[in-house]
Protein backbone atom coordinates (compact mmCIF):
# COMPACT_ATOMS: atom_id res chain seq x y z
CA UNK A 1 0.00 0.00 0.00
CA UNK A 2 2.79 2.33 1.07
CA UNK A 3 4.86 1.33 -1.99
CA UNK A 4 1.92 2.10 -4.28
CA UNK A 5 1.51 5.52 -2.68
CA UNK A 6 5.19 6.31 -3.20
CA UNK A 7 5.03 5.16 -6.81
CA UNK A 8 2.02 7.40 -7.49
CA UNK A 9 3.75 10.37 -5.83
CA UNK A 10 6.90 9.78 -7.90
CA UNK A 11 4.93 9.48 -11.15
CA UNK A 12 2.95 12.60 -10.28
CA UNK A 13 6.15 14.56 -9.67
CA UNK A 14 7.66 13.35 -12.95
CA UNK A 15 4.47 14.19 -14.86
CA UNK A 16 4.20 17.69 -13.40
CA UNK A 17 7.89 18.50 -13.92
CA UNK A 18 7.72 17.01 -17.42
CA UNK A 19 4.75 19.17 -18.40
CA UNK A 20 6.44 22.34 -17.08
CA UNK A 21 9.71 21.46 -18.88
CA UNK A 22 7.88 20.74 -22.17
CA UNK A 23 5.88 23.94 -21.85
CA UNK A 24 9.03 26.05 -21.45
CA UNK A 25 10.72 24.20 -24.33
CA UNK A 26 7.72 24.70 -26.66
CA UNK A 27 7.45 28.40 -25.78
CA UNK A 28 11.12 28.83 -26.65
CA UNK A 29 10.71 27.07 -30.00
CA UNK A 30 7.61 29.09 -30.87
CA UNK A 31 9.32 32.38 -30.01
CA UNK A 32 12.30 31.43 -32.22
CA UNK A 33 10.12 30.41 -35.14
CA UNK A 34 7.79 33.42 -35.14
CA UNK A 35 9.15 36.38 -33.20
CA UNK A 36 6.31 38.74 -32.21
CA UNK A 37 3.80 37.05 -34.46
CA UNK A 38 0.41 38.70 -34.70
CA UNK A 39 -2.79 37.13 -35.94
CA UNK A 40 -2.88 34.34 -38.48
CA UNK A 41 -6.33 35.39 -39.64
CA UNK A 42 -8.42 38.47 -39.06
CA UNK A 43 -11.96 37.88 -40.31
CA UNK A 44 -14.22 40.42 -41.95
CA UNK A 45 -16.37 42.20 -39.35
CA UNK A 46 -19.51 41.68 -41.50
CA UNK A 47 -19.09 37.94 -41.06
CA UNK A 48 -17.78 37.99 -37.51
CA UNK A 49 -20.35 40.32 -35.93
CA UNK A 50 -23.43 38.07 -36.30
CA UNK A 51 -21.54 35.07 -34.91
CA UNK A 52 -20.73 36.99 -31.73
CA UNK A 53 -24.42 36.86 -30.66
CA UNK A 54 -24.53 40.42 -29.35
CA UNK A 55 -21.17 40.26 -27.57
CA UNK A 56 -19.35 42.33 -30.20
CA UNK A 57 -18.50 44.97 -27.55
CA UNK A 58 -16.53 42.42 -25.53
CA UNK A 59 -14.90 41.09 -28.70
CA UNK A 60 -13.77 44.63 -29.58
CA UNK A 61 -12.36 45.06 -26.05
CA UNK A 62 -10.41 41.81 -26.24
CA UNK A 63 -9.13 42.64 -29.72
CA UNK A 64 -8.07 46.12 -28.54
CA UNK A 65 -6.09 44.56 -25.67
CA UNK A 66 -4.47 42.22 -28.23
CA UNK A 67 -3.64 45.21 -30.46
CA UNK A 68 -1.92 46.95 -27.56
CA UNK A 69 0.13 43.78 -26.91
CA UNK A 70 0.88 43.46 -30.65
CA UNK A 71 2.14 47.04 -30.83
CA UNK A 72 4.20 46.57 -27.68
CA UNK A 73 5.78 43.36 -28.97
CA UNK A 74 6.71 44.89 -32.34
CA UNK A 75 8.12 48.02 -30.71
CA UNK A 76 10.48 45.73 -28.83
CA UNK A 77 11.37 43.62 -31.88
CA UNK A 78 11.21 44.80 -35.51
CA UNK A 79 9.12 48.01 -35.46
CA UNK A 80 7.00 46.56 -38.26
CA UNK A 81 3.22 46.56 -37.93
CA UNK A 82 1.81 44.78 -41.00
CA UNK A 83 -1.52 43.79 -39.38
CA UNK A 84 -2.16 46.90 -37.33
CA UNK A 85 -4.41 48.66 -39.85
CA UNK A 86 -6.62 45.62 -40.42
CA UNK A 87 -6.85 44.82 -36.72
CA UNK A 88 -7.87 48.41 -35.93
CA UNK A 89 -10.43 48.36 -38.71
CA UNK A 90 -11.90 45.16 -37.29
CA UNK A 91 -11.99 46.48 -33.70
CA UNK A 92 -13.67 49.73 -34.78
CA UNK A 93 -16.19 47.88 -36.96
CA UNK A 94 -17.09 45.54 -34.11
CA UNK A 95 -17.74 48.47 -31.78
CA UNK A 96 -17.93 51.75 -33.71
CA UNK A 97 -18.45 53.77 -30.51
CA UNK A 98 -15.25 52.57 -28.80
CA UNK A 99 -13.00 55.67 -29.04
CA UNK A 100 -9.62 54.31 -27.96
CA UNK A 101 -8.94 52.22 -31.08
CA UNK A 102 -9.54 55.33 -33.21
CA UNK A 103 -7.60 57.78 -31.05
CA UNK A 104 -4.67 55.68 -29.87
CA UNK A 105 -4.79 53.43 -32.94
CA UNK A 106 -4.54 56.56 -35.07
CA UNK A 107 -1.42 57.59 -33.17
CA UNK A 108 0.06 54.07 -33.53
CA UNK A 109 -0.55 54.16 -37.29
CA UNK A 110 0.82 57.66 -37.65
CA UNK A 111 3.93 57.59 -35.51
CA UNK A 112 4.84 53.90 -35.32
CA UNK A 113 3.59 52.28 -38.52
CA UNK A 114 4.15 55.50 -40.53
CA UNK A 115 0.83 55.13 -42.33
CA UNK A 116 -0.63 58.65 -42.18
CA UNK A 117 -3.33 57.96 -44.76
CA UNK A 118 -4.56 54.95 -42.80
CA UNK A 119 -4.53 57.02 -39.60
CA UNK A 120 -6.64 59.77 -41.20
CA UNK A 121 -9.06 57.22 -42.68
CA UNK A 122 -9.45 55.61 -39.25
CA UNK A 123 -10.10 58.94 -37.55
CA UNK A 124 -12.55 60.00 -40.27
CA UNK A 125 -14.37 56.69 -39.87
CA UNK A 126 -14.57 57.35 -36.11
CA UNK A 127 -15.80 60.91 -36.62
CA UNK A 128 -18.52 59.68 -38.98
CA UNK A 129 -19.61 57.00 -36.49
CA UNK A 130 -19.48 59.35 -33.48
CA UNK A 131 -20.64 62.78 -34.64
CA UNK A 132 -21.44 63.72 -31.03
CA UNK A 133 -17.86 63.21 -29.72
CA UNK A 134 -15.40 66.11 -29.96
CA UNK A 135 -12.32 63.92 -29.48
CA UNK A 136 -12.08 62.55 -33.01
CA UNK A 137 -12.65 65.93 -34.71
CA UNK A 138 -10.02 67.33 -32.38
CA UNK A 139 -7.52 64.61 -33.33
CA UNK A 140 -8.13 65.18 -37.04
CA UNK A 141 -7.54 68.92 -36.54
CA UNK A 142 -4.35 68.15 -34.64
CA UNK A 143 -3.14 65.92 -37.47
CA UNK A 144 -3.68 68.58 -40.15
CA UNK A 145 -2.18 71.27 -37.92
CA UNK A 146 0.92 69.46 -36.75
CA UNK A 147 1.71 66.95 -39.48
CA UNK A 148 0.55 68.58 -42.71
CA UNK A 149 0.45 72.25 -41.64
CA UNK A 150 -2.82 72.52 -43.56
CA UNK A 151 -4.38 75.19 -41.33
CA UNK A 152 -7.59 75.50 -43.32
CA UNK A 153 -8.39 71.82 -42.81
CA UNK A 154 -7.25 71.90 -39.19
CA UNK A 155 -9.57 74.84 -38.68
CA UNK A 156 -12.48 73.01 -40.25
CA UNK A 157 -12.10 70.00 -37.90
CA UNK A 158 -11.43 72.05 -34.77
CA UNK A 159 -14.40 74.26 -35.49
CA UNK A 160 -16.62 71.19 -35.51
CA UNK A 161 -14.98 69.88 -32.34
CA UNK A 162 -15.43 73.25 -30.58
CA UNK A 163 -19.20 73.08 -31.13
CA UNK A 164 -19.57 69.72 -29.37
CA UNK A 165 -20.36 69.20 -25.68
CA UNK A 166 -17.54 68.33 -23.32
CA UNK A 167 -14.80 69.86 -25.51
CA UNK A 168 -11.78 71.29 -23.69
CA UNK A 169 -11.69 75.02 -22.95
CA UNK A 170 -8.67 75.65 -25.14
CA UNK A 171 -10.43 74.58 -28.36
CA UNK A 172 -12.30 77.85 -29.03
CA UNK A 173 -8.97 79.66 -28.43
CA UNK A 174 -7.28 77.46 -31.01
CA UNK A 175 -10.05 78.14 -33.49
CA UNK A 176 -9.85 81.91 -32.98
CA UNK A 177 -6.08 81.88 -33.36
CA UNK A 178 -6.27 79.79 -36.49
CA UNK A 179 -8.78 82.17 -38.03
CA UNK A 180 -6.30 84.99 -37.42
CA UNK A 181 -3.46 82.92 -38.89
CA UNK A 182 -5.40 81.98 -42.02
CA UNK A 183 -6.30 85.60 -42.73
CA UNK A 184 -9.81 85.68 -41.32
CA UNK A 185 -9.20 88.53 -38.88
CA UNK A 186 -12.87 89.57 -38.66
CA UNK A 187 -14.01 86.05 -37.74
CA UNK A 188 -11.12 85.70 -35.32
CA UNK A 189 -12.12 88.95 -33.60
CA UNK A 190 -15.69 87.77 -33.35
CA UNK A 191 -14.59 84.47 -31.82
CA UNK A 192 -12.28 86.15 -29.30
CA UNK A 193 -14.99 88.58 -28.21
CA UNK A 194 -17.38 85.63 -27.79
CA UNK A 195 -14.73 83.86 -25.74
CA UNK A 196 -14.27 87.01 -23.64
CA UNK A 197 -18.02 87.17 -23.03
CA UNK A 198 -18.31 83.51 -21.96
CA UNK A 199 -14.95 83.21 -20.15
CA UNK A 200 -15.13 81.68 -16.69
CA UNK A 201 -11.89 83.16 -15.36
CA UNK A 202 -9.70 86.28 -15.50
CA UNK A 203 -6.85 84.54 -17.31
CA UNK A 204 -9.07 83.71 -20.29
CA UNK A 205 -10.56 87.20 -20.33
CA UNK A 206 -7.15 88.89 -20.33
CA UNK A 207 -5.95 86.47 -23.02
CA UNK A 208 -8.97 87.35 -25.16
CA UNK A 209 -8.33 91.10 -24.69
CA UNK A 210 -4.66 90.64 -25.60
CA UNK A 211 -5.51 88.70 -28.75
CA UNK A 212 -8.23 91.17 -29.77
CA UNK A 213 -5.82 94.09 -29.35
CA UNK A 214 -3.22 92.30 -31.46
CA UNK A 215 -5.76 91.60 -34.20
CA UNK A 216 -7.03 95.19 -34.20
CA UNK A 217 -3.48 96.52 -34.40
CA UNK A 218 -2.82 94.21 -37.33
CA UNK A 219 -5.96 95.45 -39.09
CA UNK A 220 -4.89 99.08 -38.60
CA UNK A 221 -1.42 98.31 -39.97
CA UNK A 222 -2.95 96.60 -42.97
CA UNK A 223 -4.98 99.70 -43.78
CA UNK B 1 -50.34 29.12 -2.74
CA UNK B 2 -49.61 25.71 -4.27
CA UNK B 3 -47.66 27.35 -7.07
CA UNK B 4 -45.65 29.33 -4.49
CA UNK B 5 -44.90 26.13 -2.54
CA UNK B 6 -43.59 24.37 -5.67
CA UNK B 7 -41.62 27.47 -6.68
CA UNK B 8 -40.00 27.67 -3.27
CA UNK B 9 -39.22 23.97 -3.33
CA UNK B 10 -37.66 24.29 -6.79
CA UNK B 11 -35.61 27.23 -5.54
CA UNK B 12 -34.38 25.26 -2.52
CA UNK B 13 -33.55 22.32 -4.77
CA UNK B 14 -31.59 24.57 -7.15
CA UNK B 15 -29.76 26.21 -4.27
CA UNK B 16 -28.52 22.77 -3.22
CA UNK B 17 -27.22 22.09 -6.73
CA UNK B 18 -23.44 22.30 -6.86
CA UNK B 19 -23.41 23.29 -10.54
CA UNK B 20 -25.12 26.55 -9.58
CA UNK B 21 -22.32 27.49 -7.19
CA UNK B 22 -19.66 26.44 -9.68
CA UNK B 23 -21.14 28.72 -12.34
CA UNK B 24 -21.68 31.59 -9.90
CA UNK B 25 -18.16 31.41 -8.48
CA UNK B 26 -16.71 31.21 -11.99
CA UNK B 27 -18.78 34.26 -13.03
CA UNK B 28 -17.57 36.26 -10.04
CA UNK B 29 -13.96 35.23 -10.68
CA UNK B 30 -14.33 36.32 -14.33
CA UNK B 31 -15.86 39.60 -13.18
CA UNK B 32 -12.95 40.24 -10.83
CA UNK B 33 -10.57 39.05 -13.56
CA UNK B 34 -11.68 41.91 -15.78
CA UNK B 35 -9.84 44.29 -13.42
CA UNK B 36 -6.64 42.37 -14.14
CA UNK B 37 -7.38 42.44 -17.86
CA UNK B 38 -7.69 46.23 -18.00
CA UNK B 39 -4.20 46.63 -16.60
CA UNK B 40 -2.79 45.41 -19.93
CA UNK B 41 -5.03 47.73 -21.93
CA UNK B 42 -4.39 51.36 -22.81
CA UNK B 43 -7.52 53.43 -22.23
CA UNK B 44 -11.15 52.35 -22.16
CA UNK B 45 -10.84 50.67 -18.75
CA UNK B 46 -14.36 51.59 -17.58
CA UNK B 47 -15.86 50.41 -20.86
CA UNK B 48 -14.02 47.09 -20.72
CA UNK B 49 -15.11 46.45 -17.13
CA UNK B 50 -18.77 47.18 -17.95
CA UNK B 51 -18.66 45.14 -21.16
CA UNK B 52 -17.07 42.17 -19.43
CA UNK B 53 -19.39 42.40 -16.45
CA UNK B 54 -22.57 42.52 -18.51
CA UNK B 55 -21.29 39.70 -20.74
CA UNK B 56 -20.53 37.60 -17.64
CA UNK B 57 -24.05 38.12 -16.27
CA UNK B 58 -25.56 37.26 -19.64
CA UNK B 59 -23.40 34.21 -20.44
CA UNK B 60 -23.33 32.62 -17.00
CA UNK B 61 -26.98 33.46 -16.39
CA UNK B 62 -27.85 31.71 -19.66
CA UNK B 63 -25.80 28.68 -18.61
CA UNK B 64 -27.73 28.50 -15.33
CA UNK B 65 -31.05 29.00 -17.14
CA UNK B 66 -30.30 26.27 -19.67
CA UNK B 67 -28.63 23.67 -17.47
CA UNK B 68 -31.10 23.94 -14.61
CA UNK B 69 -34.08 24.64 -16.88
CA UNK B 70 -33.74 21.51 -19.01
CA UNK B 71 -34.20 19.27 -15.99
CA UNK B 72 -37.14 21.19 -14.53
CA UNK B 73 -39.83 18.73 -15.57
CA UNK B 74 -37.99 15.90 -17.30
CA UNK B 75 -35.87 15.13 -14.24
CA UNK B 76 -39.03 14.87 -12.12
CA UNK B 77 -40.46 12.41 -14.63
CA UNK B 78 -37.22 10.46 -14.88
CA UNK B 79 -36.92 10.13 -11.09
CA UNK B 80 -40.68 9.46 -10.89
CA UNK B 81 -41.10 12.11 -8.19
CA UNK B 82 -43.71 13.71 -10.42
CA UNK B 83 -46.14 10.89 -9.51
CA UNK B 84 -45.90 11.71 -5.81
CA UNK B 85 -46.44 15.41 -6.40
CA UNK B 86 -49.28 15.01 -8.87
CA UNK B 87 -51.07 12.51 -6.61
CA UNK B 88 -51.67 15.50 -4.29
CA UNK B 89 -54.52 17.92 -5.00
CA UNK B 90 -52.50 19.93 -7.46
CA UNK B 91 -53.06 20.67 -11.12
CA UNK B 92 -50.40 19.88 -13.67
CA UNK B 93 -50.32 23.48 -14.91
CA UNK B 94 -49.66 24.62 -11.33
CA UNK B 95 -46.74 22.22 -11.13
CA UNK B 96 -45.19 23.48 -14.40
CA UNK B 97 -45.73 27.13 -13.48
CA UNK B 98 -44.34 26.61 -9.98
CA UNK B 99 -41.23 24.93 -11.42
CA UNK B 100 -40.71 27.85 -13.81
CA UNK B 101 -41.14 30.50 -11.11
CA UNK B 102 -38.76 28.62 -8.80
CA UNK B 103 -36.00 28.74 -11.38
CA UNK B 104 -36.76 32.38 -12.13
CA UNK B 105 -36.31 33.10 -8.41
CA UNK B 106 -32.98 31.24 -8.46
CA UNK B 107 -31.89 33.32 -11.46
CA UNK B 108 -33.00 36.51 -9.74
CA UNK B 109 -30.76 35.76 -6.76
CA UNK B 110 -27.81 34.86 -9.01
CA UNK B 111 -28.19 37.83 -11.31
CA UNK B 112 -28.50 40.12 -8.27
CA UNK B 113 -25.24 38.78 -6.82
CA UNK B 114 -23.43 39.25 -10.15
CA UNK B 115 -25.00 42.69 -10.69
CA UNK B 116 -23.86 43.79 -7.22
CA UNK B 117 -20.34 42.66 -8.12
CA UNK B 118 -20.45 44.64 -11.38
CA UNK B 119 -21.86 47.77 -9.74
CA UNK B 120 -19.17 47.56 -7.04
CA UNK B 121 -16.44 47.28 -9.69
CA UNK B 122 -17.92 50.09 -11.74
CA UNK B 123 -18.11 52.29 -8.64
CA UNK B 124 -14.49 51.45 -7.79
CA UNK B 125 -13.26 52.49 -11.26
CA UNK B 126 -15.49 55.43 -12.07
CA UNK B 127 -16.52 56.70 -8.66
CA UNK B 128 -20.18 56.18 -9.54
CA UNK B 129 -22.44 53.51 -11.01
CA UNK B 130 -24.71 54.50 -13.87
CA UNK B 131 -28.40 53.58 -13.43
CA UNK B 132 -28.28 52.44 -17.07
CA UNK B 133 -26.22 49.49 -15.87
CA UNK B 134 -29.20 48.34 -13.82
CA UNK B 135 -31.44 48.81 -16.83
CA UNK B 136 -29.16 46.60 -18.94
CA UNK B 137 -29.13 43.99 -16.15
CA UNK B 138 -32.94 44.09 -15.94
CA UNK B 139 -33.20 43.30 -19.64
CA UNK B 140 -30.57 40.56 -19.35
CA UNK B 141 -32.77 39.09 -16.62
CA UNK B 142 -35.78 39.24 -18.96
CA UNK B 143 -33.71 37.45 -21.60
CA UNK B 144 -32.82 34.78 -19.03
CA UNK B 145 -36.51 34.42 -18.12
CA UNK B 146 -37.21 33.83 -21.80
CA UNK B 147 -34.43 31.25 -22.10
CA UNK B 148 -35.76 29.51 -18.97
CA UNK B 149 -39.24 29.43 -20.52
CA UNK B 150 -37.73 27.83 -23.64
CA UNK B 151 -35.94 25.24 -21.51
CA UNK B 152 -39.14 24.52 -19.59
CA UNK B 153 -41.10 24.11 -22.83
CA UNK B 154 -38.64 21.55 -24.21
CA UNK B 155 -38.34 19.90 -20.82
CA UNK B 156 -42.05 19.06 -20.88
CA UNK B 157 -41.79 16.74 -23.88
CA UNK B 158 -38.14 15.72 -24.41
CA UNK B 159 -35.07 14.43 -22.63
CA UNK B 160 -32.63 16.81 -20.86
CA UNK B 161 -29.98 16.33 -23.60
CA UNK B 162 -32.40 17.13 -26.40
CA UNK B 163 -33.86 20.02 -24.40
CA UNK B 164 -30.36 21.47 -23.95
CA UNK B 165 -29.67 21.19 -27.69
CA UNK B 166 -33.03 22.75 -28.66
CA UNK B 167 -32.70 25.58 -26.14
CA UNK B 168 -29.13 26.37 -27.17
CA UNK B 169 -30.16 26.37 -30.84
CA UNK B 170 -33.02 28.78 -30.17
CA UNK B 171 -30.76 30.94 -27.99
CA UNK B 172 -28.35 31.29 -30.93
CA UNK B 173 -31.20 31.75 -33.45
CA UNK B 174 -32.73 34.38 -31.17
CA UNK B 175 -29.58 36.46 -31.48
CA UNK B 176 -29.51 35.99 -35.25
CA UNK B 177 -33.18 36.65 -36.00
CA UNK B 178 -32.48 40.21 -37.19
CA UNK B 179 -30.25 38.68 -39.89
CA UNK B 180 -33.09 36.35 -40.79
CA UNK B 181 -35.13 39.38 -41.81
CA UNK B 182 -32.27 40.62 -44.01
CA UNK B 183 -32.21 37.16 -45.54
CA UNK B 184 -35.97 37.36 -46.15
CA UNK B 185 -35.60 40.78 -47.76
CA UNK B 186 -32.94 39.44 -50.11
CA UNK B 187 -35.26 36.67 -51.29
CA UNK B 188 -38.17 39.07 -51.82
CA UNK B 189 -41.68 37.69 -51.61
CA UNK B 190 -40.84 34.13 -52.74
CA UNK B 191 -41.53 31.01 -50.73
CA UNK B 192 -38.12 31.10 -49.00
CA UNK B 193 -38.55 34.81 -48.28
CA UNK B 194 -42.01 34.31 -46.78
CA UNK B 195 -40.78 31.34 -44.71
CA UNK B 196 -37.83 33.40 -43.44
CA UNK B 197 -40.15 36.31 -42.61
CA UNK B 198 -42.46 33.89 -40.76
CA UNK B 199 -39.54 32.44 -38.81
CA UNK B 200 -38.40 35.96 -37.94
CA UNK B 201 -41.68 36.59 -36.11
CA UNK B 202 -41.87 33.09 -34.64
CA UNK B 203 -38.36 32.91 -33.17
CA UNK B 204 -37.52 34.98 -30.12
CA UNK B 205 -35.71 38.20 -31.04
CA UNK B 206 -33.19 38.46 -28.23
CA UNK B 207 -31.45 41.49 -29.74
CA UNK B 208 -34.56 43.49 -28.77
CA UNK B 209 -33.65 42.91 -25.13
CA UNK B 210 -30.05 44.05 -25.55
CA UNK B 211 -29.40 47.40 -23.87
CA UNK B 212 -25.75 46.70 -23.06
CA UNK B 213 -24.42 49.35 -25.44
CA UNK B 214 -26.56 52.09 -23.91
CA UNK B 215 -25.32 51.10 -20.45
CA UNK B 216 -21.67 51.02 -21.48
CA UNK B 217 -21.68 54.36 -23.33
CA UNK B 218 -24.30 56.09 -21.19
CA UNK B 219 -26.27 56.73 -24.37
CA UNK B 220 -29.85 57.96 -24.30
CA UNK B 221 -32.51 55.25 -24.16
CA UNK B 222 -35.79 55.69 -26.01
CA UNK B 223 -38.49 55.14 -23.32
CA UNK B 224 -40.95 53.97 -25.98
CA UNK B 225 -38.57 51.31 -27.28
CA UNK B 226 -37.82 50.31 -23.71
CA UNK B 227 -41.49 49.85 -22.83
CA UNK B 228 -42.22 47.96 -26.06
CA UNK B 229 -39.21 45.67 -25.56
CA UNK B 230 -40.38 44.96 -22.02
CA UNK B 231 -43.88 44.12 -23.25
CA UNK B 232 -42.45 41.99 -26.07
CA UNK B 233 -40.54 39.92 -23.50
CA UNK B 234 -43.59 39.58 -21.23
CA UNK B 235 -45.83 38.45 -24.12
CA UNK B 236 -43.27 36.01 -25.52
CA UNK B 237 -42.49 34.49 -22.11
CA UNK B 238 -46.23 34.14 -21.38
CA UNK B 239 -46.76 32.36 -24.71
CA UNK B 240 -43.90 29.92 -23.99
CA UNK B 241 -44.96 29.15 -20.43
CA UNK B 242 -48.61 28.70 -21.46
CA UNK B 243 -47.55 26.30 -24.25
CA UNK B 244 -45.38 24.37 -21.79
CA UNK B 245 -48.31 24.16 -19.38
CA UNK B 246 -50.66 22.95 -22.13
CA UNK B 247 -48.20 20.26 -23.25
CA UNK B 248 -47.58 19.10 -19.67
CA UNK B 249 -51.33 19.01 -19.07
CA UNK B 250 -51.78 16.48 -21.89
CA UNK B 251 -48.57 14.52 -21.35
CA UNK B 252 -48.89 10.78 -20.80
CA UNK B 253 -46.36 9.67 -18.14
CA UNK B 254 -46.50 5.96 -18.84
Amino acid sequence: MRREGLAIAALLTVSLLGSVFLSVWLDGRRAQATPGQGWLFLPDSRHLKPVLLGFHGVAADLLWIQIVQYVGTHIETDMKFPQLKKALELATSLDPRFLEPYRLGGLFLLYLARQPQAAVSLLEKGAAANPDRWELFHDLGRYYYLEVQDYDRALRWWERAARLPGRPDYLPRFVARLYARTGHAETALELWSELYRTAQNDYLRSLAVQEMNGLKAGQVRAR
Amino acid sequence: MRIAAIALNTFMEAVRDRILYAILVFALVMLAGSTVLVTVSVGGEEKIIKDMGLACISIFGSLIAIFLGIGLVSKEIEKRTVYTVLSKPIHRYQFALGKYLGLVLTLLVNVSVMALGLIGLSYFWEGFASPRLLLAVLFIFLELMLVTALALLFSTFSSPTLSAIFTLCLFVAGHLSADLRLFAARFGGGLVGTAAEGLYFLLPNLSRLDFKEQAVYGAAVDPGALALSFLYAVFYISALVLTAMAIFQRRDFR
